[in-house]
């Protein structure tokens, strides 16, 4: 796996190579619930993201809060998606798993939301069902070769930002500003330019685009990824 | 368009999406994303195809009400009715 690390402010994230788990998934050390809950997903590649993605959160949980057995807690899962964990609700978790590569957060200060992707994706969902206009104009604006880039990057900047809400904040709601210091700001229905998440985003291995949202007031530290490229 | 005939649109848009499900196999009440293993990608996808397919627009704020096979054919009949 590798990991970054932003302990001192709370922060911790980590990824994990699908293919860098074991084949047999039984000596990966998940509970039993992780398994009971991944049996119920037919297809075998969905199991083993979704088994990659409770090892990655559960390592990640550990690395931040030492204290905490991460192989252990129980992980909760609300209606929306979101995960929780129920010995420690000051705890902030997030997850995504993708073809080829599991990512979670954990934060002690606040809400966070993480989203992954692969490069390779290329059926994206048409700009007009999830980007703003001035998203779709700037993203007009760049060289054909660069779209596909940038609208990746979009995509996993909103939808870490909803996953750190967990609202009803719509994804045509939100915009990005990347002027702004990567800045999320609302736009509709009111365009009060409120900002409503701060954005990391990191290139991985040039296969992937992965962007981290933690809300307003809550630092961040921007600089380098240590992820080897 | 009768529920029969918005369940095989639904099923053949799935098709397409997730070629490698069965969308006969699915259990129609449950979350298709479950189900199928279908991501925010996947389902938004989904939407917007059927939107096209059927010449409506379906609002962000309506997404959860296409959650499940059963739910999407019911929403989508409603939305075809007032259109009609």
């Amino acid at each position: 796996m590798d990991r970054v690390d932003d302990r001192q402010q709370g922060l911790v994230w980590r990824t994990c190579p699908i293919r860098d788990l074991p084949q047999d998934l039984g000596t990966l050390g998940l509970p039993a619930s992780d398994h009971a809950r991944a049996a119920s997903v037919a297809d075998p590649a969905a199991r083993r993201r979704f088994l990659g993605g409770r090892a990655v959160l559960r390592a990640t949980i550990t690395e931040l809060c030492p204290d905490l057995d991460g192989r252990t807690v129980t992980i909760a899962v609300a209606p929306t998606g979101r995960p929780s964990i129920a010995e420690r609700a000051d705890l902030h978790v997030s997850v995504s798993h993708t073809r080829g590569l599991a990512a979670a957060a954990v934060s002690t200060g606040g809400p966070v939301g993480i989203d992954v992707e692969p490069l390779e994706r290329t059926a994206l969902p048409p700009g007009r069902a999830w980007l703003t206009r001035g998203e779709q104009a700037r993203l007009a604006a760049h060289p054909p070769s660069e779209q596909h880039r940038q609208l990746l990057r979009l995509w996993v900047a909103k939808e870490a930002t909803l996953k750190a809400h967990d609202t009803r904040i719509t994804r045509r709601g939100i915009a990005i500003r990347t002027d702004r210091g990567y800045a999320v700001e609302v736009v509709e229905p009111e365009p009060d330019g409120a900002v409503v998440a701060l954005l990391r985003w990191e290139a991985i291995a040039h296969r992937f685009v992965l962007a981290i949202a933690t809300l307003p007031g809550r630092p961040m530290r921007a600089g380098p990824s240590a992820l080897r490229p | 368009m009768n529920t029969d005939e918005l369940h095989d649109l639904i099923s053949e848009v799935l098709s397409g999406i997730a070629p490698e499900a069965d969308p006969s196999a699915i259990d129609p009440t449950e979350d298709l994303r479950d189900e199928l293993d279908l991501d925010s990608m996947d389902e938004l996808n989904m939407i917007t195809r059927v939107s096209e397919r059927l010449r409506i627009d379906i609002p962000e704020r309506d997404y959860p009400q296409m959650r499940s096979l059963d739910g999407a054919v019911s929403y989508l009949a409603r939305r075809l009715a007032t259109h009609a």
